[in-house]
């Protein structure tokens, strides 16, 4: 199992007072896989099951179902609005925009999240970019967290 | 010196979340526009830094500022 850990983006932007990224979750581990299984005798432990840096397609456009899996933390407790943007890197043209929330219930606590994000339909090989976005109290947004991932076509 | 206490910090149960894809073309669209202008902030922000020899702080050390 691997678990890639990307240093967080700090870059907030909308009109604000505050920084965005000050008060928004902080996201510790990006993991693309295909399930994530709490264990039932440690608490804070689990295990991810086909964490994957890239997929292999038969054909174009390819189809797969996808989870991501966050660790966040938060000096403050409450419900935070996320998004995951999943955009082709060499045309930035959009292959899966999605929004959850993320519900933190006491301060500096750290939250394991598995985010379903569906269907992503990859329409070409190449890189892709898994973007992840906190909403502040005032509307404006941050980017906290990148990761990449390939698609490439099997060869025969 | 004196040290840092040790608080374990507390680990929420897993959350399992199945998030809801954003199909308003309103909302893509202003989405798709945030994303150009952090974009467009993020390449400000690189050619700052390389003209800067790679540091981030734009202003001079104290000692070396005119007088």
């Amino acid at each position: 199992m691997t678990i890639i850990a990307e240093a967080p983006t700090r870059q907030a932007y909308g009109n604000t007072g505050m920084a965005v990224a000050a008060v928004t979750p902080r996201v510790r581990t990006i993991a693309i896989c295909d399930d994530v299984i709490a264990s039932l005798t440690e608490e804070g432990v689990f295990t991810l099951e086909g964490v994957r840096q890239r997929q292999t397609a038969a054909v174009f456009p390819w189809r797969s179902s996808l989870n991501v899996f966050l660790l966040l933390s938060s000096a403050r407790k409450g419900r935070y609005s996320g998004k995951i943007l999943v955009v082709s890197d060499q045309t930035d043209r959009r292959v899966r925009y999605v929004k959850f929330v993320a519900r933190i219930h006491e301060d500096n606590e750290i939250l394991p999240l598995q985010v379903e994000i569906g269907d992503c339909e990859f329409p070409e090989a190449g890189r892709y970019d898994f973007e992840v976005y906190f909403t502040g109290p005032n509307g404006g947004e941050a980017l906290k967290g990148e990761h990449p991932f390939e698609v490439t076509l099997r060869e025969e | 010196m004196t040290k840092k206490p040790f608080v374990p910090a507390r680990i929420a149960p897993l959350q399992r979340i199945v998030a809801e894809p954003i199909t308003d073309p309103v909302e893509l669209a202003a989405i798709d526009k945030m994303r150009k202008r952090l974009k467009q902030k993020q390449r400000i922000q690189e050619a700052a830094t390389s003209r800067n020899g790679g540091r981030t702080n734009t202003s001079r050390p104290a000692s070396r500022k005119k007088a």
